[in-house]
């Protein structure tokens, strides 16, 4: 609304962060997964993290046209499907850059190929360099 | 200068608002104003109609009670949403004028600020890098904001009965309009909710309706 007409430097897009780990002496450490391959389901051509050597943690971009997202995840020699489930809230961001999105997790799960568990840490997602969920494997 | 604020704050409301002593006789009368300032911003701002009008009435001790009433309708086109507004505000308050001629006016006041508003963002469209493009409407949110402000001014009369004058103010917001998700960029009335003081400034043809 102001006078001048100004551009959108940095519009901010939220991302699932994800973590890896296994569980040693009762306490959850991260642990490298040796090589990762993420694509969404739906988007066999539209690898997310293709062969990623020696990583322990993923972002995930979440779909905003749905209210879930599945993503394949081939963890060392296993695949598996995690299933992420959410709402989605557009926000005002400012003038030039106008609206983006957060999204609040509801529900993850997963199949059990090569994962052991997948836990929630923090439902909200709303910036880039946040843990959200976990893998254990 | 610190006790005129003081001044300001703690007795300007409580002034009776009753009685006309003798050399107030000639600031008597109703002004009517107009905010000309406007009509230059509605092409800088291509969009939205901006209207307030202005009512001041002399009442005793070179004090005028200050009703201001404006309105923002329109809609503004960005490249990813387009943001329809409509709304209407008012600005109640005191002045004092400093000058002891009922011509010429060098004022500082008062004011409380009412703004009621409606938001309508359409054709929202969310650039995901890795998704693209996704389009959504979002729901029409109706706000209430309340502000106080100081108010400089300077009138003059330009021909019998017309005044020209500007006004500066210093705004600041009691109870924010929007929600977490949908703050309002803008309040109608109060301006820009980005710094914690929102400076305001109006230009007015008025004219004195004589009594």
């Amino acid at each position: 609304m102001s006078a001048c007409q100004k551009e959108c430097d940095y519009l901010p897009v939220s991302r699932a962060g994800l973590g890896f780990y296994t569980i040693s002496n009762n306490q959850a450490v991260k642990k490298n997964a040796d090589s990762l391959l993420i694509y969404p389901l739906n988007l066999p051509d539209s690898i997310i993290y293709s062969w990623a050597k020696n990583i322990n943690f993923v972002r995930l971009p979440l779909s905003p046209s749905g209210d879930q997202t599945s993503f394949v995840i081939r963890l060392n020699e296993f695949t598996d499907t995690l299933v992420v489930q959410y709402t989605r809230q557009l926000y005002y961001v400012s003038e030039e850059c106008g609206f983006s999105m957060n999204f609040l997790i509801q529900a993850i799960s997963s199949t059990i190929h090569g994962v052991d568990s997948v836990t929630i840490v923090q439902p909200n997602v709303q910036s880039v360099n946040e843990e959200h969920f976990r893998i254990y494997f | 200068m610190r006790n005129i604020f003081v001044y300001i704050f703690s007795c300007w409301m409580l002034v009776p608002l009753s009685g006309f002593s003798q050399e107030d006789s000639l600031n008597k009368g109703l002004r009517i104003g107009l905010d000309i300032s406007r009509y230059g911003r509605l092409i800088a701002d291509q969009g939205y109609l901006r209207n307030e009008v202005s009512l001041d009435f002399g009442i005793k001790n070179n004090r005028f009670l200050v009703l201001n009433l404006g309105s923002v309708s329109g809609s503004l086109e960005k490249a990813s949403y387009k943001m329809g507004a409509s709304g209407v505000y008012a600005r109640v308050g005191l002045d004092k004028n400093f000058i002891n001629h009922p011509d010429d006016v060098l004022s500082l006041g008062t004011r409380i600020g009412f703004s009621s508003f409606s938001l309508k963002p359409s054709n929202v469209l969310f650039a995901d890098p890795f998704w693209g493009p996704f389009s959504q409407n979002i729901p029409q949110e109706r706000m209430l904001a309340v502000w106080g402000e100081v108010v400089f001014g300077i009138k003059t009369q330009v021909f019998r009965n017309f005044f020209l004058g500007w006004s500066g103010s210093a705004r600041v917001m009691f109870r924010k309009p929007g929600s977490d998700y949908f703050p309002s960029p803008e309040v109608p009335g109060y301006g820009s909710l980005e710094g914690s003081v929102s400076p305001g400034f109006q230009f007015y043809l008025s004219y004195r309706i004589p009594l």
